[in-house]
């Protein structure tokens, strides 16, 4: 008698074991599922705010290099394009009137300006728009005058359109 | 027993049938009635309705000024068309038709977001304000008082703590040249100039004016602030 229910625990017991296997197996693999998209998800933001960055980069290098045509690449030629600058009080819009005012700096002869951009930031808005901030520092050496140092920070908005990241608004200000 | 429930079924068709048909008639004849009804000669004639007091001198006595009444009103002659009196027709201005451009209403939204900022800071309401922002770690802002990049909202937060302390009535900012764009469903860019005018108790005004960036997302049906960059008016 008394055999019998030990063997009847012991079947339980069994059945138990497998039944605990069994859930921590499907408990596992789903965390472990969830936990795969997770990292997915997390690298992908990751590559697209490289993107970002490089293409917000890309200013700089148009500036460094006097590179009109790169310059030109990085911004919607659109109304939508607005521009707070450093030097003028009001909003610039549209592309036309934001390109005007990088036409002396991008007529300094190549390696008379140096632009750095120190603690940049990039902040996701949805898939197709970006915020990227930073400070930044201009060197400019014009040709027979004096050096002129820029201190400041930079916003600009970023919008994928096409496959590329355009920028359709900067506003940049000196430090305080 | 069948053939019973045969008779019973095809007795209760003939009643639905019966009370179809009865259900139609008493229609039929209360459209009848409405038809029979004289539409109201008022509208249709105004020459056939009597003149009615206010043209009577005053001393007339009220008895003899007639009543109108559904009486004296009298039934058109079908050959007798009513003279009607040109009456002037009230110019209609016209009205815009409604627009169907689903932006207008979405930029009406960003906009009144914006402006609740203002509300928050000239009543130095820090709830009102903290419903602004998204509190988030993806906070951020450029002061025009301070030098480096505050992030996350209890930094964003803090930098206004000394304009929310101020009393109600102390602070007001006046936006100018506001411009919104919207990026996407669920971003949206706010520009403008601003004059911010600071009264602290028992010191001297201080006005500031320059220009604001503002990031906004919509997140969960609001519209909130993820970004700010204030910049004095350059000399």
């Amino acid at each position: 008698m008394l055999l019998e229910a030990t063997n009847q625990m012991s079947k339980t017991l069994k059945k138990l074991a497998i039944l605990v296997v069994v859930t921590l197996a499907v408990v596992g693999s789903i965390l472990g599922g969830l936990s795969a998209t997770a990292n997915a998800q997390s690298s992908d933001e990751a590559a697209i705010k490289a993107e970002v960055k490089a293409a917000a980069r890309q200013l700089g290098k148009a500036l460094n290099t006097s590179d009109g045509e790169l310059f030109d690449t990085l911004w919607l030629h659109s109304d939508k394009v607005t521009y707070v600058s450093i030097t003028q009080p009001f909003r610039i819009e549209g592309w036309p009137d934001v390109r005007q005012p990088f036409a002396g700096l991008l007529g300094l002869p190549a390696g008379k300006l140096s632009h750095v951009l120190r603690q940049e930031r990039v902040d996701m808005l949805g898939e197709d728009v970006a915020l990227h901030t930073a400070h930044f520092i201009v060197r400019i050496r014009p040709p027979g005058a004096a050096t002129i140092i820029l201190n400041g920070r930079v916003s600009s908005v970023l919008q994928k359109i096409d496959g590329k990241w355009l920028r359709v608004h900067t506003h940049t200000s000196a430090l305080p | 027993m069948k053939q019973s429930v045969l008779t019973r079924t095809a007795g209760l068709g003939k009643q639905i049938a019966l009370g179809a048909f009865l259900a139609l008639l008493v229609v039929s004849v209360a459209a009848c009635g409405d038809e029979a009804t004289p539409a109201p000669l008022a509208t249709l004639a105004p020459t056939a309705i009597p003149t009615v007091a206010p043209t009577i001198a005053p001393t007339a006595s009220p008895t003899a000024t007639p009543e109108p009444t559904a009486t004296s009103i009298t039934t058109p002659d079908a050959t007798a068309i009513p003279t009607v009196i040109p009456t002037t027709i009230p110019k209609i201005d016209p009205t815009p038709s409604p627009t169907t451009d689903p932006t207008v209403a979405i930029k009406a939204e960003v906009a009144a977001t914006v402006r609740q900022f203002g509300q928050a800071l000239s009543t130095g309401d820090t709830e009102l304000l903290a419903s602004l922002f998204l509190q988030s770690e993806k906070t951020n802002s450029f002061s025009n008082s301070e030098p480096l990049r505050i992030n996350g909202w209890p930094g964003v937060e803090g930098s206004f703590k000394g304009l929310l302390s101020l009393p109600p009535g102390s602070v007001s900012l006046l936006h100018r040249q506001g411009r919104i764009d919207l990026l996407s469903d669920e971003a949206a860019l706010w520009t403008g100039h601003f004059i911010l005018n600071i009264r602290p108790p028992e010191q001297p005004r201080q006005t500031v004016e320059g220009r604001i960036t503002a990031v906004l997302q919509k997140v969960d049906g609001k519209w909130l602030r993820v970004h700010m960059h204030t910049s004095e008016l350059p000399p």
